[in-house]
């Protein structure tokens, strides 16, 4: 990209809430049920039908309006934004405009090399979700679920603030992070429950005013997003250098093709004719409810990370690897609580190494996994009292993610107690040293690296059970 | 006045109303008058008046989250005029 140009971006992410009904009927959120089996006159639209909020849906987007910062609106109220589609029954989406519950705020992105970036919050707001249109199902027609029609969302509306593709998705990996650890959103890119539309732009750099932009929908993964904005920068900056002007329009992000094409006009906002519902009171929302939820929130992304550096003593790095998820956080804890008696850091290595290599080859879940904390715990005792070496441990652990069973009773079974017993072990040092006199002279004529070589041939010997610390010694003296 | 035609045409469009001349003309007419009428409350001194949306101390009703069946969902597709299966079908909208 040309240096003289600063891409100016900003998201909208829609976030669906986890309630189990919907924001304005009691009809239920499942996904994947039968085609219009959670439906009623109220999500179908039908005349006379009237909306009573979920209070769980207040709740959900209270809680992450105050995990991000942002003030909590008294007051709100519900309009509504007029378009037809298929998808959408009553002719209007129920939303907020003029008074969203909430404003501002700021979510703490963190960049690759480590440093953080501040991406303002404009607003987060209250409404329901559009029903599906599935234009693939018969020949003449397209065919209309409306199971989600209704569904509470929250729109997350960003200042314009992101820089770069990277901070857009440093923006989102956080956002993400945060609704998962609230509990408020199953976060899922790919099945639709977090959307994401961007407004880009470019300018000259050092600019302060902004360029046109454009809007791009329809990225359906957190690199689809990344991909899409640095395209649609580089189209932008084509256009501009070339001496063409970027007319503002919407466009949407072809996966297959990984380029942007305009929407068709059929497919287009229109003019979308807010105003307050009449079928709603304002939204109230109590100051005493808005402190205790404050009281319910959870220990939050960012204080758990520096919270793991300053208890367990761990590099930034690996805070912020096993603070990725709650449940890894907590996996994390538990294992290091139990087993007391290892340094945490070491505990850290295994699990960002053994432990995520193995749920990444199965594609599993941390809170799925065979080997619990108290197990992992189990291991550490073990190599802690010297029963098993660090070497064992390894294939002890892939032994219990494989079978469920647990350290002691591996080890037990498998005969893989380590030798610590020195007469054993000199044994096989006396007998590799003596088969070896080539190598035991280059040793004394001063190789050191040969050293290892001898070690290696001990713990071949030994099959791994050795103590090495034991076998380093001997050898030393054997050698000497 | 206040609406021209060329603002109706615009307004029936986005509400998918087809007028002709006539019914545009006539249209455009009866909503002159209509924020004519309305425009009446503008003589009347709102200076230090906070807007009146709602009735005063009224917000809405919450309900908790707990899912109540609707069981007569066949019947609602029966009604629509063309169904498949589960589905609603409507007329193709992309191509």
């Amino acid at each position: 990209m040309s240096h003289q140009w600063e891409p100016v971006i900003g998201l909208e992410v829609h976030a669906q809430l986890k309630t189990g009904t919907k924001t304005f009927c009691r009809c239920s959120t499942q996904f994947g049920d039968e085609p219009n089996s959670n439906v009623c006159p109220v999500c179908l639209g039908l005349p006379g039908a009237l909306p009573v909020l979920n209070r769980e849906a207040v709740t959900m987007a209270v809680k992450t309006a105050l995990a991000f910062g942002c003030k909590v609106h008294r007051q709100s109220i519900f309009a509504r934004k007029n378009y037809f589609y298929p998808d959408l029954p009553k002719g209007y989406q129920i939303s907020q405009y003029e008074q969203p519950f909430s404003s501002d705020g700021t979510v703490e992105a963190r960049l690759e090399d480590g440093t953080s970036r501040s991406i303002r919050l404009n607003r987060i707001h209250l409404e329901e979700d559009a029903g599906k249109s599935i234009h693939t199902a018969t020949e003449s027609g397209t065919a209309v679920d409306l199971n989600r029609c209704g569904t509470p969302l929250i729109e997350i509306v960003s200042e314009p603030d992101i820089r770069s593709a990277e901070e857009a998705y440093a923006y989102l990996s956080r956002l993400r992070q945060t609704l998962l650890y609230l509990g408020v959103c199953d976060g899922n890119m790919e099945e639709g429950s977090l959307r994401c539309d961007a407004n880009i732009s470019v300018r000259k750099a050092g600019a302060s005013g902004f360029g046109t932009r454009t809007e791009v929908k329809n990225m359906n993964s957190f690199r689809g997003v990344e991909r899409a904005i640095n395209y649609e920068v580089e189209r932008q900056i084509s256009v501009l250098e070339s001496g063409g002007e970027v007319v503002q329009e919407t466009l949407l992000w072809d996966v297959d093709k990984q380029a942007v094409r305009p929407m068709r006009s059929k497919e287009e906002a229109n003019d979308y004719r807010y105003f307050p519902d009449p079928d709603l009171l304002p939204l109230v929302v109590e100051d005493d409810w808005v402190a205790g939820l404050e009281k319910s929130l959870p220990e939050l992304p960012q204080a758990r990370e520096k919270r793991f550096t300053n208890q367990y003593g761990l590099p930034e790095y690996d805070s912020g690897v096993l603070t990725v998820t709650r449940e890894l956080a907590d996996y994390f804890e538990e294992t290091a609580r139990l087993a007391a008696g290892t340094d945490p850091k070491k505990v850290s290595n295994w699990i960002m190494g053994e432990v995520l290599a193995v749920l990444r080859d199965r594609n599993v879940e941390i809170d799925r996994f065979e080997v619990t904390p108290a197990q992992l715990a189990g291991m550490f005792g073990l190599i802690e009292e010297g029963t098993i070496s660090g070497k064992i441990a390894k294939t002890v652990f892939e032994e219990m993610a494989a079978s469920g069973k647990s350290a002691a009773e591996i080890v037990e079974t498998g005969g893989l107690v380590q030798i610590s017993d020195e007469s054993a072990i000199r044994e096989v040092v006396e007998r590799v040293v003596a088969g070896n006199p080539e190598q035991a002279a280059e040793y004394k004529a001063g190789k050191q690296k040969v050293f290892g070589f001898f070690m290696g041939q001990v713990m071949k010997e030994t099959r791994g059970k050795a103590n090495p610390k034991i076998v380093n010694e001997l050898l030393r003296k054997a050698l000497g | 006045m206040a609406v021209s035609k060329e603002e109706v045409r615009k307004i029936a469009d986005l509400a998918r109303l087809r007028l002709d001349e006539a019914e545009t003309g006539r249209m455009t007419r009866d909503m002159n008058e209509i924020l004519d009428y309305v425009d009446k409350l503008n003589e009347v001194d709102t200076e230090n008046v906070s807007p009146l949306s709602w009735l005063e101390g009224k917000r809405t009703p919450m309900q908790d989250d707990r899912v109540v069946r609707f069981d007569n969902t066949g019947q609602a597709l029966k009604n629509a005029p063309r169904s498949e299966g589960r589905f609603f079908i409507v007329p193709r909208v992309i191509e």
